[in-house]
């Protein structure tokens, strides 16, 4: 049973995670609201603030690693005014992270979009741990009816240290070399 | 004449290492005294000749030699002498001769310190070292020499970049060198390469023990207790590289944060992930004589780590903020790591197939400190894969589906995160219970009291104003980890006050009788105090930005500021600088100056943002100058609560790592020995 169990429960953590994962990113059966195209609606000021809160989960598409919030150079100062106009049309936060997507490709949102990149990028990694887990458990079930089976006199059986019982043994014996 | 220098004393290096490699081998192989101790000559050689090299490439930057490309690329006559010297690693050939020079000076030392305790493996520890330093210095010599030089040919336009005289031509002098790279100008990275490259080096001395072990037959715990200290000594320098990164980060990279989840940064993290599970898990080996084939197989990884992140960093395989250009030596790394690779895992497998990698003993019971250590060891290693994987998403993704993923923070805060809790839990339970068997009855006396004051602690953050679940939950695992800590600093401290001792004697003499111990919970304090400012710095953070007028003024928590005045300033090495000038106030009270600015470096480099902060224990105002037209400024303000905990964390951690590696004396070493003698007949006792 637990063979099943265990193998389930990993999967479903992932999953979990995924989904926590995925908050920002439209999932299958979720309509995508495409920023170009659609109707302006009223423009209205837009502060630093909120652009910074948008272009903080972007990725520059030229510099490696380095968020649209924080980037230097000029491209990026021009794409954070995009940003800007975006808001100011009213586009959502997904509606403008699908906008950056469709212009320079999934790398600007540093995430996976599409659900078979999702399950690779985080069930995998997720499986392989809860496989070296599995291995894991198997080795000290092995190790328990090893010792079961097979007394080692070298073991000290039925042992429950108490580690005031430990402290106070070594103090004492500390004590006369002292 | 400093190129020529360098060339020979690096070349002969090179031999040298050759040398040292193969006499080793057919030494140790054929119980050759003659070959070894000719070998170990060889290796010792290394160091000097390094030593020249490296002496004669700083001369080279220091005087201004700009015939040699490496000089004219990195330094400018301009420059202080202090960057002059640091350029030695600020370039991609400058710092693989720094790497070869630290891998020689740890080797060196190696085997200077364990020659005689450790006569039947140092023979193959030569074999393995020289085969790595080898390696390095045949990129030096071959391929990326730091002391190739320009070259014209009489009737040629081009300027030919070579390491020796075509025929025919004559050295070209350029008037003046490009300087380092503007992102190096900084104390936190000068000190950060050398801290690294150390930590890195030193991983590869306790993998060559290990590899020698397996070599030579000789696989009880000898070289473990041989290469502890050198596990610690890398492990201490690894993280202060980790550290001194982060601060360089956060005081230079201009965003308000230190760790960026940057596939370089990630390089460095994940043999530190792999070591410390190491750490941990070697430990188990030495009181029981357990887990020999994975603390082999962890010793393995971290150096294969060690090697694919300088691969990774050199390569351009993985485009980062941090790393060289793409360069020609990413092939031979890639051959050197598949055959390591191969070579490391089938000694390790025909050893472990014979059955010379069989535990001493087998686990007592599910709840002991073995298994503590075996679910610590399960939750470092997954961090070390989630952190691979969103490394190396790129190549990986490309690999299987065809398409190029970056995977940024929000991958690593979804997957990282909880197993970093995973952690702070285990770090809670895992000292309270005993080694080879405990109940859960026994576990839930001993938890009673941490657990009692994490409640009271929780209780108090709630009733002063902390009510983000995030954020009380995270408290509350690193709390409980920390109230374990001191509970069991407290025990050590009673049981001695007891015999009449004052405390501060009591916890000195703890200390001194098992620095291991109590090193170790230090480690585990400062990783608890870094965890409370990672928590404070990025659940709380707030930020702004915002365009003054001089005068207006920013506010953010109890933290103010007033833009005062901005003016443009050139500095002596050639940087223009536009600087604002702020004032600063705390809960209304004037407090200081700060001056933010922005840096430039010629037209063709970006600028770079340098913050102004006004720093205290509990919090960080930091303020970066945007952009700026005419008067008018616009700033990006942030407050960092208790950021300065990450740096003060770290340096407990440093601190801890320190204790814990420091030599022991021959008494205490006694009092250990008898440790486990009382331990056994107590054990002995309750049969």
């Amino acid at each position: 049973m637990k063979r099943v169990i265990l193998p389930i429960a990993g999967i479903a953590t992932a999953l979990l995670v995924l989904a926590l994962f995925n908050t920002n990113v439209p999932l299958p059966g979720r309509s995508i609201v495409h920023a170009q195209g659609v109707a302006t609606a009223t423009s209205r000021p837009v502060s630093d603030n909120e652009v910074n809160q948008i272009s903080r989960n972007l990725y520059c598409p030229v510099c490696p690693n380095t968020p649209l919030e924080v980037c230097e150079t000029a491209a990026c100062a021009r794409w954070r005014e995009e940003v800007r106009d975006l808001l100011a049309q009213g586009k959502t936060e997904a509606q403008i992270r699908q906008y950056f997507i469709e212009r320079f490709g999934v790398r600007t949102v540093g995430t996976p979009t599409d659900p078979t990149s999702q399950l690779l990028n985080i069930v995998l990694p997720f499986s392989l741990i809860g496989l070296i887990g599995i291995g894991i458990a198997f080795s000290l079930r092995r190790w328990r009816s090893n010792k079961r089976s097979k007394p080692d006199r070298d073991i000290i059986r039925n042992s429950e240290v108490s580690p005031d019982d430990y402290r106070a043994r070594l103090e004492a014996e500390l004590e006369e070399r002292d | 004449m400093l190129a020529e220098l360098g060339i020979v004393t690096s070349g002969l290096a090179l031999l040298c290492a050759v040398f040292g490699l193969l006499a080793s081998a057919y030494g140790a192989y054929n119980r050759l005294d003659r070959w070894v101790l000719s070998a170990r000559n060889a290796t010792l050689l290394t160091w000097p000749l390094l030593t020249t090299a490296c002496i004669a490439l700083i001369a080279a930057q220091v005087s201004g030699e700009f015939n040699i490309a490496y000089v004219w690329s990195t330094t400018q006559s301009s420059e202080p002498l202090f960057f002059k010297i640091t350029a030695l690693w600020g370039g991609q050939p400058g710092s693989l001769m720094f790497w070869a020079w630290v891998m020689s000076t740890f080797t060196g030392a190696a085997l200077l310190l364990n020659w005689r305790s450790e006569r039947r493996l140092m023979p193959w520890v030569v074999t393995f070292t020289m085969a790595t330093l080898a390696f390095f210095l045949i990129l030096v010599v071959l391929y990326e020499n730091p002391f190739a030089r320009y070259w014209t040919i009489p009737g040629g336009e081009d300027v030919i970049t070579a390491v020796f005289a075509p025929a025919g031509a004559s050295l070209f002098q350029p008037s003046d060198g490009q300087g380092l790279n503007p992102l190096l100008r900084h104390p936190g990275m000068v000190a950060h390469p050398p801290m690294l490259y150390s930590g890195y080096v030193g991983m590869t001395i306790p993998w060559a023990f290990a590899m020698a072990a397996l070599a030579s037959g000789q696989l009880n715990t000898n070289w473990i207790r041989a290469t502890r200290r050198w596990t610690l000594v890398a492990w201490l320098f690894l993280g202060l590289g980790l550290i001194l990164g982060g601060r360089w980060a956060y005081d230079v990279l201009g965003w308000g944060g230190y760790w960026g989840w940057d596939p370089v940064e990630n390089a460095a993290l994940l043999p530190w992930l792999t070591g410390t599970a190491f750490l941990h898990s070697v430990m188990i080996q030495e009181k029981r004589g357990m887990l020999k084939v994975w603390n082999m197989f962890l010793i393995i990884l971290t150096f294969l780590l060690v090697i694919l992140g300088t691969f990774s960093t050199r390569s351009g395989i993985v485009a980062s903020v941090h790393s060289f250009a793409q360069s020609p030596i990413g092939t031979p790394m890639l051959v050197f790591i598949a055959i390591m690779l191969l070579g490391c895992l089938g000694l390790w497998v025909w050893r472990w197939q014979r059955g010379d990698l069989a535990s001493d003993n087998q686990l007592d019971a599910l709840i002991s400190r073995e298994s503590m250590f075996v679910l610590n060891n399960w939750i470092f290693v997954g961090i070390a894969v989630m952190v691979l994987w969103g490394t190396y998403a790129p190549i990986f993704t490309e690999l299987i589906r065809n398409e190029k993923i970056t995977l940024g923070a929000e991958y690593y805060r979804a997957v990282v995160v909880p197993l970093f809790g995973a952690l702070y839990v285990l770090m809670g339970v895992g000292p309270l219970v005993a080694w080879k068997k405990s109940s859960l009855a026994a576990l839930g006396r001993t938890i009673r009291i941490p657990v009692t004051l994490t409640t009271v602690t929780l209780i108090f953050l709630f009733v002063t104003g902390t009510q983000s679940p995030g954020a009380l939950f995270s408290y509350a695992l690193i709390a409980f980890a920390g109230y374990t800590t001191l509970v069991e600093f407290y025990r050590g401290v009673r049981a001695r006050t007891s015999r009449g001792e004052t405390a501060i004697t009591a916890l000195w003499k703890l200390f001194g009788r098992n620095r291991r111990r109590y090193g170790g919970y230090f480690i585990h304090l400062g990783v608890v105090v870094m965890g409370i400012g990672t928590i404070g710095s990025t659940v709380y953070q707030q930020q702004t930005q915002e365009t003054l007028n001089p005068g207006d003024t920013i506010t953010l928590g109890n933290m103010s500021m007033v833009f005062k005045d901005v003016f443009q300033a050139d500095a002596v090495d050639g940087r223009g600088m536009v600087v604002a000038d702020v004032s600063v106030y705390r809960a209304g009270q004037y407090v200081g100056d700060v001056r933010p600015r922005k840096d430039f470096f010629g037209p063709k480099a970006n600028p770079m943002t340098i913050a102004g902060q006004y720093s205290t224990l509990e919090s960080d105002f930091y303020i970066l100058l945007n952009s700026w037209e005419g008067n008018r400024v616009t700033f990006k303000v942030f407050l960092n609560p208790l950021v300065n905990l990450v740096w003060w964390g770290g340096i407990m951690l440093m601190i801890g790592t320190a204790i814990a590696a420091w030599p022991s004396s021959e008494r205490d070493a006694a009092v250990q020995t008898l440790e486990s003698r009382v331990l056994g007949q107590l054990q002995t006792a309750s049969d």
